[in-house]
């Protein structure tokens, strides 16, 4: 079998002491971010991202998809102990998460949650590895129609699922493609929109975007919460476990989460290989599914265990099903694989079906990681809760400082001019603006990583027809694609996201 | 009233931005679709969804912020960090990294003096230290390092 051998070399790579610590700080790094109010996963790989200078890249790799998993177990974490979900992804757990604390079985909470996390961590990795290499195959046959197509359809995915308003979340994105045509334009060799700034000619650095709109930005909201606004949370902190009862779960326990981790790893991984809120939405869609084939659905909300185990399984599931786009079509699905497409071009990897016939090994290992990422946290979350609960005592005062020296360090390691750090600056001021007024960071982000790719292959296209819009819509793949991004938009200007979104909520 | 006047920041963008596509100088070798049509494509759509924007601000009416927000601390914070990279130039990342950490510690977390010393002089020592160890080149500025 080939996938067997392949994912046995892949181990071998994964597994040496080299990979095996980065992918342990990786983790631990990652669960710290998550745990962090104002820092998502996003911002987390971004800031990181200097880190792995001088790496080769899978270890600098290993160590991202460490620090993403990370992020989503964290993000639990803090959900469900204080009721400050440390991602958008863990706000469903804290729904049931947060009530089990409160009746003392918050230990139980977070050992389901990280079963099924490990569970579905381990399916999704196996689902990738099973997916990748026909995925990869199938994007081959692509032409430059279909590819645009693809983009398109990821564009408006992404933008309909960010929540607010579909109308401000495009103008983001095409924000987003009007930054990434900064630059020299390679075909023809002409500067554009550089305005004779020398620095501005190779484009604008999307990590330095992303830093500003998610780090920078994040700290300036974050800097005029009214005071007090984060006192409120210490009111109560859940309880890992009532005296005469066990940290770990009870055999009830255990029963009643077999089923919604298997269910929502499913519904996790399909979710995910959508371009979209993935994990977010899978996390939903997984509280809805238990809440209607429950006996007693009128007890979800008041502390039971199947409202933290589907959704925690499923939000974990849905970076495994993410990864999938991102490999083998070169399409990031979220923020955080758009940030590491970048870490890939930087360290001179293109993603895509290629990746797989020129760096096996690279694949191979960094899937192989994954799995062994999840074993980790598996093993350090339980007896390290209560130290990364306290990492929660920290000021925002404090953090918040360090956070903006931590941005002057990486953009500057990133690109040693002083050019960036301004350029670094105005997008934060902008994404302070931004996030006062809706508009979300997500699809800027996205727009401006695929934004040259999509030109490529709109000019290639356009090319092959002879100037022809036609040839989107003749082509049956790119039509499909095409149809579907359009439904997207309308689906969700309709509402009929908004009504599903409220009635995970309730 | 906010999307009104952001949307019509975003029409002036993308109005300009359309302005300096079509002058941009033509391809030495002309080809069918050249480095114009893409940029073209995005600045008209980028004004019409503005325009729609505007449009639809006259609908939606907006309850007046009752915002609690502290936008002397966001407005003090964006200085500080525009302070930081001009002092940066000067005097390198260490010590800028301390005076920047010691200027928003002592406003932000107010009354605890020492700490906020200690951290800005560890922060300072652990980005020496990772610099070195990672070899990054950061300025050093007048004060050349070890």
């Amino acid at each position: 079998m080939d996938i067997i051998s392949n994912i046995v070399t892949g181990f071998g790579i994964a597994l040496s002491p080299v990979n095996l610590l980065f992918c342990l700080i990786g983790t631990i790094l990652g669960t710290i971010i998550g745990i962090l109010p104002g820092i998502g996963p996003m911002a987390g790989c971004a800031l990181l991202l200097p880190l792995t200078f001088g790496m080769n890249p899978t270890t600098a790799i290993i160590m991202m998809a460490g620090i993403y998993y990370g992020a989503m177990y964290g993000g639990s974490t803090t959900s469900i102990l204080i009721k400050v979900p440390g991602e958008v992804s863990s706000v469903v757990t804290m729904i049931d998460g947060y009530e089990m604390a409160k009746q003392g079985r918050g230990g139980a909470a977070l050992a389901t949650s990280a079963i099924g996390s490990f569970i579905a961590g381990t399916v999704s990795t196996i689902g990738l590895m099973v997916l990748a290499q026909p995925m990869a195959e199938i994007a081959l046959k692509f032409g430059p129609s279909e590819y645009f197509a693809l983009m398109v359809f990821g564009m408006t995915m992404v933008s309909s699922l960010a929540g607010g308003s579909v109308l401000k979340a495009i103008i983001s994105a095409l924000f987003g493609l009007a930054l990434a045509t900064v630059g020299i334009d390679l075909q023809s060799g002409i500067a554009r929109y550089s305005f004779n700034i020398p620095f501005l000619l190779n484009g604008i650095e999307f990590l330095i975007v992303a830093i500003g709109l998610f780090a920078v930005a994040e700290v300036l909201v974050n800097a005029g919460q009214p005071a007090g606004a984060e006192k409120k949370i210490d009111s109560f902190k859940g309880k890992l476990w009532e005296k005469e009862e066990k940290l770990w779960m009870t055999v009830e326990e255990w029963r009643r989460s077999w089923g919604p981790w298997w269910r929502g790893t499913v519904v996790g991984f399909f979710i995910g290989l959508l371009p979209g809120a993935a994990s977010t939405l899978a996390s939903f869609v997984s509280y809805d599914l238990e809440k209607k084939i429950s006996k007693s659905p009128e007890r979800f909300g008041t502390g039971m265990i199947e409202g933290v185990a589907g959704p925690e399984s499923a939000n974990n599931s849905a970076v495994g099903g993410g990864m999938i786009p991102l490999l083998t079509l070169g399409l990031p699905v979220s923020g955080t694989t758009a940030v590491m497409l970048g870490a890939f071009v930087m360290f001179g990897l293109q993603p895509g079906p290629l990746l797989f016939q020129n760096n096996p090994d690279f694949v191979w290992a960094v899937i192989a990681s994954m799995y062994i990422g999840n074993a980790m946290l598996l093993i350090q979350n339980l007896p390290l809760v209560g130290f990364f609960a306290k990492i929660l005592d920290l000021p925002y005062a404090i953090l918040f400082p360090l956070i903006l020296v931590f941005c002057v360090f990486g953009v500057y390691g990133l690109s040693g001019n002083t050019f960036d750090l301004w350029l670094m600056i105005i997008i934060g001021i902008m994404g302070y603006f931004m996030q006062k007024h809706d508009f979300p960071g997500v699809p800027m982000i996205l727009a401006l990583v695929l934004g040259r790719e999509m030109e490529q292959a709109f000019r290639q296209s356009l090319t092959i027809s002879n100037g022809s819009f036609l040839i989107f819509l003749t082509r049956p793949v790119s039509l499909i694609l095409l149809i579907l991004a359009a439904v997207s938009i309308i689906l969700t200007v309709m509402g009929i996201k908004k009504g599903f979104v409220t009635d995970g909520k309730e | 009233m906010a999307d009104r006047i952001i949307s019509i920041l975003i029409l002036i963008f993308s109005v300009c931005y359309i302005v300096a596509t079509m002058r941009l100088p033509k391809p030495p070798v002309s080809t069918l679709v050249g480095p114009k049509d893409f940029p073209f494509f995005v600045g008209i759509s980028l004004a019409l969804l503005s325009l729609a924007l505007f449009l639809k601000s006259f609908k939606e009416r907006r309850k007046t912020d009752q915002s609690t927000e502290r936008k002397g601390n966001v407005f003090f914070v964006t200085l500080a960090l525009i302070g930081y990279i001009l002092v940066l130039q000067f005097t390198g990342y260490i010590i800028s990294t301390f005076l920047f950490l010691i200027t928003v510690l002592l406003v932000l977390n107010r009354g605890k003096v020492y700490l906020n010393v200690i951290i800005a002089v560890v922060s300072a020592v652990v980005a020496y230290f990772l610099i070195k160890t990672l070899q990054i080149s950061l300025p050093e500025g007048i004060f050349r390092l070890p």
